[in-house]
């Protein structure tokens, strides 16, 4: 950009309007690039806590979700280590804002919810864990899901919209698990309740942030 | 309606695009003002330089880690010529349409 004291009233709004849309891409790659790794170690993450309780017979791996904002963190650090920060603004303080809340109100509940299924676990009967535990994927996801969708809300992608919708409505209505309920033997579906929600995060974590979170990173630099 | 003057300051195409980065982020490092205008660092420091001179920027130097790091915040004052300036270019506009 050259020096250039000519400018007609036009190119001024131009110039004014070009950067404040440079501000909003550069927020919207940011925010791809959370999604993508987010959606990228969650995805790794199911895998390797199915493929434990597997082999282990034991449902105990599913505690190592408790390290994944720390193994999300850890790789974000990574992975900006060479990056000119985005600055903030008010379109990435909104998006910000909506994930902390998000993840703090999901994070909460995960807590909750595994500390009152293990006390009903070991304090009353299986009738009563059936009609009083409480289900810990299907609330965690429709959030996240809300949090997508609201994402594509702040940086005007409507895509980003849809991706949060889809992932919410596949992945509530169980249409995964029926389908794997019906393509695989009885004894072989015994054995996945051990695996049990992992294919549900995997699958999300795929179609809800890392499909969404490359198609933002991908976009065209104006 | 008659045309408002144009704060000359800001009637330049690279110290108006720092001017609307800064009025988008509020605080912003020199790199990523140098990514985003294209400019090189030479006219970048020039130009930001001007605005700070002017008091519509305020020029932070420190270090991140053990790289230096600039910053460059907007200022009540560069805020306020900012807005003058979108209101002057207004009348300007007004008259052509």
């Amino acid at each position: 950009m050259e020096e250039n004291t000519g400018l007609t009233a036009e190119r001024s709004l131009e110039i004014i309007a070009e950067q404040l849309e440079k501000s909003r891409r550069a927020v919207s790659k940011d925010t791809g690039q959370w999604l993508f790794v987010t959606g990228l170690i969650a995805m790794i993450m199911s895998v390797i806590v199915a493929s434990a309780n597997l082999l282990s017979w034991t449902p105990l791996f599913h505690l190592l979700w408790f390290a994944l904002p720390v193994v999300i963190w850890l790789v974000m650090k990574y992975v900006n280590r060479n990056r000119v920060p985005v600055p903030e603004s008010f379109v990435g303080t909104l998006v910000r804002k909506t994930w902390y809340t998000i993840l703090a109100f999901s994070l909460v509940y995960v807590v909750i919810a595994t500390v009152w299924n293990i006390v009903l676990q070991h304090y009353e009967s299986p009738e009563v864990f059936l009609y009083a535990g409480m289900h810990i994927t299907p609330p965690v996801i429709t959030l996240l899901a809300v949090a997508v969708s609201i994402t594509g809300l702040i940086l005007k992608k409507r895509s980003l919209v849809w991706f949060g919708l889809l992932s919410f409505v596949i992945l509530k209505c169980g249409l995964f698990s029926v389908m794997i309920s019906h393509l695989l033997p009885p004894d072989v579906l015994g054995r996945l309740s051990l695996v049990r929600p992992c294919e549900l995060i995997f699958l999300f974590a795929l179609v809800g942030l890392m499909l969404p979170g490359w198609m933002l990173k991908k976009e065209a630099p104006l | 309606m008659a045309f408002q003057p144009l704060d000359p300051l800001l009637h330049a195409e690279l110290r108006l695009a720092v001017m609307s980065l800064l009025i988008a982020a509020g605080e912003a490092e020199f790199p990523y003002i140098k990514e985003q205008t294209g400019a090189t660092a030479g006219n970048l420091s020039v130009q930001i330089d001007k605005l700070s001179s002017a008091g519509y920027i305020k020029v932070r130097k420190t270090f991140k880690g053990k790289r230096p790091c600039t910053l460059c915040r907007i200022t009540a004052k560069g805020q306020k010529a900012f807005a003058a300036y979108v209101e002057a270019l207004k009348s300007y506009l007004d008259v052509k349409v």
